[in-house]
C-alpha cells in the first residue's frame, strides 16, 4: 500500500467507519413497510392451546379512546359436523352440497368489562387452507357480526369516536361465562387440525383440534 | 481544486444517467416503475388460470340491456357486458376489488358497484359476475382484468390477470343489438341464470 493510500485511508477514516452503519440505517428506516404491508396485514403471532382444555389469551389494541387490552379465557369443546344449519327464525337450512358443516363448541370466561366484540373464526386444515366463519354464505345463520359472544348480549362495544365510552348498551351485558357454537363450511376432504380466532391482526389465537 | 470539481461532475453525471434509466422504464399509468409494475398473466376464455392467491376461470362473455332490480328492470342507454368468473381462492378468503374491462382504444371501464362481488371464500368453486356498463365501441377486443384492486398501488408487484374475451367484430355488433334482459348473479355457490328472462321493449 502506498503512502497515498494509506494517507486516503487515514483521512476518511471516519466516515469508512460510519459507512457501513449508515448504510443498514437506511435500509432498516425502510422496514416499516415490511410491518405495515407484510406483518400486520395476516395471522403471525400466536397464542397456542389443545382442544379441552382452558386458554388465556390477551392482546393490547387501540380503539377511539386509545391503548388498551383484551382479556378471555376460551375453551375449544370440540367439532362436530351437522346437517343442517339452524335458523334464528324458521326452519333449519340444509348444507349446501358440495360442502361440509362444522359446529365448533366453544366455552368463554372473560370479565363482563372487557370487549370480546368484533371476533374472527376460522378453521385451518392440514394444507394450511383457512376456512373463516361467514366467508361462505350470508344466510345461513352467518350473519351474527361476532361469532365469539352471546347474539343478543355482547356486552361493550369499542368506541366508535373520541368522547364515547367503553361501556354497555343496557340490556346487552354479558355473563361472566358463555358458550357458542358458530358454524363453519369446509370443503369434504378437508382434514381441520386447528380453530384460529381474532380480533386485530397479527395475533391469535390457534388451538389444535380435530374432528370427533 | 481540479479534482474536486471533477468529482462534483461525476457524481451529477451519474444521478443523471439513473434519472434517465428510471424514466425510461415502462411506465403505463404515470405513477407505476418496473418496480411497481404487476405481474401480468395472460389467460384464455375457459380455461383455469392460476395466479398467486387464486384460480380464476373466464366461462363467457353475454351481452344485457337490463337486469332486473327490486323495483323493475335496470337499463342503460349504452351496453351491458357480463362475464361469468369461477374463482377458487388458494389459502385464505380473498376480496378481489380489481375486476375492469380494457377497451381497445386504451379506456378501462370499472365494473359497476350496483352489482357488488364480496369476498371470495376458500374451499369451494365461486360464481361471480362483474357487470360492466360500456358504449357500443368498448366491446370489440375488450380485454377482462381480474386483480385484488383497481389502482396501480393495489396491484402492485401481485398478479393481474388478463384475458381478451375473443370478441371480434361480428360478435361486437351482435352483443351492442342485444335487448335482453337477465338475472342478477345471486347464488356464487351454484352459478347464475345465463338465459336472459325477457327483454327490454323498443321504444
Amino acid at each position: 500500500m502506498s503512502e497515498t493510500q494509506r494517507e486516503w485511508l487515514r483521512r476518511n477514516r471516519f466516515g469508512l467507519l460510519a459507512l457501513p452503519l449508515v448504510a443498514a440505517l437506511a435500509v432498516a428506516a425502510n422496514g416499516i413497510r415490511l410491518d405495515d404491508d407484510w406483518w400486520n396485514t395476516g395471522l403471525r403471532s400466536s397464542t397456542s392451546g389443545t382442544q379441552g382444555e382452558f386458554v388465556r389469551y390477551q392482546q393490547g389494541y387501540t380503539d377511539a379512546l386509545g391503548r388498551t387490552s383484551r382479556t378471555l379465557k376460551v375453551r375449544v369443546d370440540g367439532i362436530r359436523e351437522v346437517t343442517e344449519i339452524p335458523q334464528e327464525y324458521g326452519d333449519p337450512i340444509a348444507v349446501p352440497s358440495g360442502m361440509k358443516a362444522l359446529e365448533v363448541g366453544l366455552s368463554f370466561e372473560a370479565d363482563p368489562e372487557q370487549s370480546i366484540y368484533g371476533c374472527q373464526l376460522a378453521l385451518r386444515d392440514s394444507r394450511g387452507v383457512r376456512y373463516e366463519f361467514a366467508a361462505t354464505l350470508a344466510n345461513l345463520r352467518q350473519n351474527d357480526p361476532s361469532p365469539c359472544h352471546p347474539l343478543e348480549q355482547p356486552g361493550p362495544k369499542p368506541p366508535v369516536f373520541a368522547g364515547q365510552d367503553r361501556e354497555t348498551v343496557p340490556g346487552e351485558e354479558r355473563p361472566p361465562t358463555w358458550t357458542a357454537s358458530p358454524i363453519v363450511f369446509v370443503p369434504p376432504d378437508a382434514q381441520i387440525t386447528q380453530v384460529l380466532m381474532w380480533w386485530e391482526k397479527p395475533e391469535f389465537l390457534r388451538v389444535k383440534a380435530s374432528v370427533s | 481544486m481540479l479534482r474536486g470539481g471533477a468529482t462534483t461532475v461525476l457524481v451529477i453525471a451519474a444521478l443523471a444517467a439513473g434519472r434517465a434509466v428510471t424514466d425510461a422504464m415502462p411506465n403505463d399509468l404515470g405513477t407505476q416503475r418496473a418496480s411497481a409494475d404487476p405481474f401480468v398473466v395472460q389467460g384464455v376464455v375457459g380455461e383455469r388460470t392460476a395466479l398467486r392467491y387464486a384460480d380464476v376461470t373466464v366461462v363467457a362473455a353475454r351481452p344485457a340491456l337490463g337486469i332486473k332490480g327490486l323495483y323493475g328492470t335496470d337499463t342503460t342507454p349504452g351496453h351491458l357486458l357480463l362475464v361469468d368468473l369461477e374463482i377458487q381462492a388458494h389459502d385464505e378468503p380473498v376480496v378481489l376489488g380489481g375486476y375492469s374491462l380494457l377497451a381497445q382504444d386504451g379506456r378501462r371501464y370499472h365494473a359497476d358497484r350496483r352489482w357488488p362481488i364480496g369476498r371470495i371464500p376458500t374451499g369451494v368453486t365461486w360464481h361471480v359476475t362483474p357487470v360492466f356498463e360500456v358504449p357500443a365501441d368498448a366491446i370489440e377486443g375488450a380485454v377482462l382484468e381480474v386483480a385484488k384492486g383497481q389502482d396501480w398501488w393495489a396491484q402492485r408487484r401481485d398478479h393481474v390477470l388478463h384475458v381478451d374475451l375473443g370478441l371480434d367484430a361480428a360478435a361486437a355488433q351482435g352483443f351492442a343489438a342485444s335487448r335482453d334482459v337477465v338475472a342478477p348473479n345471486e347464488d356464487p355457490l351454484n352459478g347464475p341464470r345465463i338465459e336472459p328472462i325477457g327483454q327490454v321493449p323498443d321504444e
